[in-house]
C-alpha cells in the first residue's frame, strides 16, 4: 500500500544519495483479479500485482532525462537517476517541462493529497466467477441459436496512484472498480455465425448489474442472426453513441495541443474558435462525471483534473493540454499530461451534449451499433476512415441487420455534416454520448 | 479465501532466497525447485515460472529533432498452475522470495489447492541441466554490443534529414528506433529449466504530407532479431526511397470505389491477410474458444490447392524467430497447409494438452504478465511457379495492393483489412492509385479464392496483438491472386 508518507520518504532517500537532484516520480501499483469461463465450462483464473513508474530528472542545464521502471525499490531507483542523468544531455533540448513547483497562480497544485476512499470492497475469486458463471449462463440460455460465450471476463481491480517530487509537491490516490464484458457468438440456420456483446462497469461487483450485461449482449446477438444484404451506395447514417465516441477517439489528434504543435493534427492553432462541426456538436471533456468509474484525480505531471469544454456548438473553443502546450499556447494547463519520454495529452471522459431527437433518421438510416478494426481502417492524420461495423438497416418500420458492411469517409466533413443528435446519452467506457445522425456517408456491401 | 491481494509474509523460503543480482541461471534452481516441489505437493498437477528481465531503449526524433530518449527497465515473474486442465496465472513484478512465494500461493489457492509448506519443505522438483540459449548462441553481450544513444540518434537525424531531401510537400516526418533486449528463465514441474536472450530491434520513419486539402500518411520500417549492429549498420536508404515514391504517387490518389474485385496482393506486408484470415484460426486458442471454424478440419482440404503455409521460429534475423518459445520449448518449423490440405495446428501446453495437437513451440506472450499461449512467428504462404506480372496480367479489372495496413479477425472468422496504397489494374496493366480501401470477407470464403502464387516470396516485420499481448511476428508472401473480394471503399 503506497501513501503520502512512504513516498515523502523515498524522494527524501534520494535526494540524501543524490544532493541537489531535481526529479519527480508518478505512476501507479495495480492489483487485479480476473475471471473468464471456458467454452468447456471451466473457469480461467488469474491474478497479478504490477507498478509502473516513471522517474524524470532534471540536470543542472534543465535538461531532463526519463526512465521508466517497473519497481519502487531504492536501489533500482537510484541506478535509474544515474540513467536518466547520462540520458538528459543527450535527450530534447527544447520545449523540456519544468519541475511542476508548489506555488501559487495558474495551474496551482495542493499539496494535500486527495483522499478518495475505494468504493468498493475487494471480493474473493471464487464470488467473482460465481458471478460470471451466472452471467454467462443467462446468455446461453437467451436463445436457441446461441451457442457460446466466446469472450467473456469479469475483472476487478485496485489503482493506487501517485505523483510526487523534490519540491515537495506529493498526490496519491487509490481506486477500485469491477468490470466485465460479454460477447456471445450464435448462428441461425441458413446464415452465417454472428457475434455480439455488451460491457458493464462499476465501483463494486454489489453494483455492477451482470445480469443485465448479458440480457443486453442476447437481444443485440440474437438480433443480428438473421441478416441480410443491402446495395452499396451513399445512406443516411445514425451513430450509436458508443460508435461515435470511438470514431471520435480514433482522430484524438482533433484534440491534441501536443499533435498540433508536432504538426500531426488535422487542426492548427489557427482552428481554436474556428467553426469545424455543425453546430448542433457540443462536446466536452469531463474527467470527474459520475459515470466516469475511478477518475483520475490528477495528470502525470501532478496537475487536477478539470472539465474543458473542447467544441461548443461547432466551433473549437478548447483541448487537452500538458504544461509545456499549455505555455506554448499561452493558455491555463488543464491536467490532461500523460508522462513518458515525451510529454503527450490524451482524454479523459468525453461528454457529447445531447440534442433535440433524431427527427426522421430514425425511421430511414443504416444505424451503426459498433465499429471495428479502427486500429487498422482510420487514418488518423489523413482523416480518412474505412470500417467495417456491425449495425442495420432501417426502413419503413423494419430494422434489418446487416453483415460484411463497411463505412467510409472524412471525419472533417463528418463533424460539419452531423444532422441531429438524440436526446439520450449512453453511456460508453470512454465517456457519454447520444446517437448521432449525418445526412449521408458511403456503405460497401459485400454482395 | 484471502481477498484481493492481501499480502502473507509467511518466512518459510528463507532457506532459498531469490538471487536477484546477475543474470538469470543455476543461482535460481534452488529457489524454484523448492516452489515448483512447493505447487506440486499441494495439490498441481503442473506449475510453470517464467521469470524476466527487460532492457529497452526507444529513441525518437520529430522534424529533424531528437524528440524523446526513453529507456526502460522491468522485472517480473509469471506463475501458471494447472489441475488436470484447469489453469489459473499470476504475475507479479517482485522478484522476492515474498513475492514469488505470494504469486505461487496465490495461483494455488484459485486452483483450489491448499497451500503444504508453513513447516516442511520436502522435496524439490528435479530440474533438468540448464538448457541456456544464451550460452549456447553467445548472446551474453548482445546488449552491450547493440547501438547506443547517441548512435541512434545520429541514425535517426541522417533519415529525418534524406526524408526532408526527398519526400515531396512534407508537412511532418517522425523517426523512431528501439531496442528490446529480454532475458528469460523458463522452470517447470516437469523437469524443464531453459534460459534465452533475445534482442529484438527496429528502425521506423514515417511523414506527412499536404498539399492543399490533399493529404496523405505513410511510414516504413525495417527490423531484426539477434543481431546486435543491426540499428548500427541496416541501410535505410531504401526505406526513404520507399516513402518518397509512394507520398508522391499516393497524395492526389482518389477514394477506391466500393464492390468486388479481383487482386493481386504484393508480397512482404501482403501477408498479413493469411496472418489474420487464417493463421490466427490455426492457433489452438481458438480451438478452445470454439471460433475456428478448422478444429476437426485436420488433413482436409481448406484451401486452394495452390497454397502450402508455414509457421516458423528459426529463420535468420526474422522478427518472429525465438531460440526457445516462452513455455522453454526449441524453435521448430511447422507446415501448416499443403497444397491447400490442412496439416497441423500452432500448439503451445495448453493446447496440447486440452486438444491433443503436438506443441510447436509457439507459446508466447509479450511479458511475464501474460500466460503464454499459442501464437504465430514467422508464417508465411510459400512461392509458386508464377511471376508477379503473369498475375496482373491476368486480371481485365482488379485491384493491385501494394502495402496492406493492419487488420483483424473476429470471433465469427470476418476479416478486415485496410490497405495502405493501391492502384487500379486495368486490361492486365497498373495504372492509376487509389487509397482508402478496406478489404473485407471470412476467412473460410477468402482461402479458397487465393487461386495464384508468384515466386517472390519476401518477409516483413510487424507486431501481433492477442490474447497473450502485443508480440514481434514475421508475416511474408509472394504476389499472389485472391479471385475475388469486397472492397469497401466510396460509393
Amino acid at each position: 500500500m503506497l501513501n503520502p508518507t512512504e513516498i515523502k520518504a523515498l524522494l527524501s532517500k534520494i535526494q540524501a544519495a543524490k544532493p541537489g537532484v531535481e526529479c519527480d516520480i508518478s505512476g501507479s501499483s495495480i492489483a487485479d483479479q480476473t475471471v473468464k469461463v471456458k467454452e468447456s465450462g471451466a473457469l480461467d483464473q488469474s491474478a497479478s500485482q504490477r507498478t509502473g513508474v516513471t522517474l524524470r530528472v532534471w540536470n543542472s542545464q534543465g535538461r531532463i532525462g526519463v526512465v521508466q521502471l517497473t519497481s519502487l525499490d531504492l536501489g533500482e531507483i537510484l541506478l535509474a537517476v544515474d540513467v536518466a542523468l547520462d540520458a538528459a544531455p543527450l535527450g530534447p533540448s527544447e520545449d523540456i517541462p519544468e519541475l511542476p513547483k508548489l506555488t501559487g497562480g495558474v495551474g496551482f497544485i495542493s499539496a494535500e493529497s486527495p483522499e478518495v476512499d475505494a468504493k468498493s470492497v475487494s471480493v474473493s475469486i471464487e464470488t467473482l466467477g460465481a458471478a460470471l458463471e451466472k452471467g454467462v449462463s443467462k446468455l446461453r440460455a437467451f436463445h436457441s441459436d446461441i451457442q457460446g460465450v466466446p469472450y467473456n471476463a469479469l475483472s476487478q481491480r485496485r489503482v493506487e496512484r501517485f505523483y510526487a517530487n523534490t519540491s515537495g509537491l506529493c498526490r496519491t490516490q487509490v481506486s477500485s472498480s469491477v468490470s466485465t464484458y460479454l460477447y456471445g457468438r450464435g448462428q441461425a440456420e441458413g446464415h452465417n455465425p454472428r457475434a455480439a456483446g455488451h460491457w458493464g462497469e462499476e465501483y463494486s461487483l454489489e453494483n455492477l448489474n451482470i445480469s443485465e450485461v448479458a440480457q443486453v449482449a442476447g437481444s443485440t446477438l440474437v438480433a443480428h442472426l438473421r441478416p441480410g444484404k443491402i446495395h452499396s451506395g451513399q445512406y443516411p447514417i445514425v451513430f450509436s453513441g458508443r460508435a461515435f465516441l470511438d470514431l471520435l477517439n480514433a482522430f484524438g489528434n482533433l484534440f491534441s495541443a501536443q499533435n498540433i504543435l508536432d504538426k500531426q493534427s488535422l487542426h492548427s492553432k489557427e482552428s481554436l474558435g474556428q467553426e469545424v462541426a455543425s453546430e448542433l456538436l457540443s462536446v466536452s471533456d469531463d474527467p470527474l462525471h459520475e459515470f466516469n468509474i475511478a477518475p483520475a484525480l490528477f495528470d502525470g505531471e501532478g496537475t487536477s483534473v478539470r472539465k474543458t469544454t473542447l467544441i461548443e456548438k461547432g466551433v473549437l473553443k478548447g483541448l487537452w493540454h500538458h504544461s509545456v502546450s499549455a505555455k506554448a499556447f499561452a493558455t491555463d494547463n488543464n491536467g490532461h499530461a500523460r508522462v513518458g519520454a515525451k510529454m503527450t495529452v490524451g482524454p479523459w471522459f468525453y461528454n457529447v451534449a445531447p440534442g433535440a431527437g433524431l427527427g426522421d433518421f430514425d425511421k430511414d438510416c443504416i444505424w451503426i451499433d459498433e465499429l471495428q478494426a479502427l486500429h487498422a481502417g482510420v487514418n488518423s492524420l489523413q482523416g480518412s476512415f474505412s470500417l467495417p461495423f456491425q449495425g442495420f438497416r432501417i426502413q419503413n418500420g423494419q430494422k434489418l441487420s446487416l453483415e460484411s458492411v463497411t463505412v467510409a469517409g472524412d471525419i472533417l466533413t463528418l463533424l460539419k455534416s452531423i444532422s441531429a443528435l438524440d436526446v439520450k446519452q449512453e453511456r460508453a467506457s470512454g465517456g457519454l454520448c447520444p446517437a448521432v445522425a449525418v445526412s449521408s456517408l458511403s456503405i460497401t456491401c459485400e454482395s | 479465501m484471502r481477498p484481493l491481494l492481501e499480502r502473507d509474509f509467511n518466512t518459510c523460503f528463507s532457506s532459498a532466497e531469490a538471487p536477484l543480482e546477475g543474470p538469470f541461471g543455476e543461482s535460481w534452481r534452488p529457489l524454484l525447485s523448492l516452489i515448483l516441489g512447493h505447487a506440486r505437493r499441494s495439490g498441481a498437477d503442473f506449475a510453470e515460472i517464467f521469470l524476466e528481465r527487460r532492457n529497452s531503449l526507444r529513441v525518437s526524433s520529430e522534424n529533424g529533432k531528437i524528440s524523446s530518449v526513453a529507456p526502460s527497465f522491468s522485472l517480473g515473474a509469471g506463475v501458471r498452475c494447472f489441475k488436470g486442465t484447469q489453469d489459473v496465472f499470476v504475475s507479479t513484478n517482485d522478484l522476492s522470495r515474498v513475492g514469488l512465494r505470494w504469486a505461487v500461493d496465490q495461483a494455488l489457492s484459485m486452483l483450489g489447492c491448499s497451500s503444504r509448506m508453513t513447516t516442511s519443505l520436502g522435496r524439490d522438483v528435479q530440474l533438468e541441466p540448464l538448457r541456456d540459449f544464451a550460452a549456447i548462441k553467445k548472446k551474453e553481450r548482445w546488449l552491450g554490443d547493440a547501438a547506443g544513444v547517441s548512435d541512434i540518434s545520429d541514425r535517426l537525424l541522417e533519415l529525418s534529414s534524406d526524408l526532408k531531401k526527398q519526400v515531396g510537400h512534407l508537412q511532418s516526418d517522425q523517426a523512431a528506433a528501439f531496442r528490446d533486449w529480454q532475458e528469460v528463465l523458463v522452470a517447470a514441474s516437469d523437469g524443464v529449466f531453459a534460459r534465452d536472450i533475445r534482442l529484438h530491434q527496429l528502425a521506423r520513419a514515417g511523414v506527412n504530407c499536404a498539399d492543399g486539402t490533399h493529404r496523405t500518411s505513410l511510414h516504413e520500417q525495417r527490423a531484426s532479431t539477434g543481431q546486435p549492429r543491426f540499428l548500427n549498420e541496416v541501410d535505410l536508404s531504401p526505406l526513404v526511397a520507399e516513402i518518397a515514391a509512394s507520398a508522391g504517387v499516393m497524395l492526389r490518389a482518389d477514394y477506391v470505389s466500393a464492390g468486388q474485385y479481383p487482386l493481386v496482393m504484393a508480397n512482404r506486408f501482403g501477408g498479413v491477410i493469411f496472418h489474420e484470415a487464417c493463421g490466427h484460426l490455426l492457433e489452438t486458442t481458438q480451438i478452445e474458444r470454439k471460433t475456428t471454424p478448422f478444429a476437426e478440419s485436420l488433413g482436409k482440404p481448406i484451401a486452394h490447392e495452390s497454397l502450402t503455409a508455414w509457421d516458423e521460429g528459426i529463420t535468420e534475423g526474422a522478427f518472429g524467430s525465438t531460440d526457445m518459445d516462452d513455455e522453454g520449448m526449441p524453435a521448430q518449423s511447422t507446415l501448416l497447409i499443403e497444397n491447400g490440405i490442412l496439416r497441423n495446428f500452432i500448439a503451445d501446453r495448453a493446447g496440447s494438452m486440452r486438444f491433443g495437437h503436438p506443441r510447436t513451440g509457439s507459446g508466447r506472450r509479450q511479458n511475464f504478465s501474460f500466460a503464454a499461449a499459442s501464437r504465430m512467428r514467422n508464417t508465411f504462404i510459400a512461392p509458386g511457379a508464377h511471376t508477379p506480372e503473369e498475375l496482373i496480367a491476368s486480371c481485365d479489372s482488379g485491384l493491385y495492393c501494394k502495402k496492406m495496413g493492419g487488420g483483424s479477425v473476429g470471433a465469427t472468422g470476418e476479416f478486415n483489412f485496410s490497405v495502405g496504397e493501391a492502384y487500379l489494374i486495368e486490361k492486365g496493366k497498373i495504372t492509376k492509385p487509389v487509397k482508402g480501401a478496406t478489404l473485407i470477407g471470412t476467412a473460410v470464403d477468402i482461402m479458397k479464392k487465393i487461386s495464384a502464387c508468384a515466386n517472390d516470396i519476401e518477409l516483413a516485420p510487424g507486431f501481433c496483438g492477442s490474447v497473450s499481448g502485443t508480440i514481434y511476428t514475421t508475416v511474408g508472401q509472394p504476389h499472389l491472386k485472391v479471385d475475388n473480394i469486397t472492397v469497401g471503399g466510396r460509393a
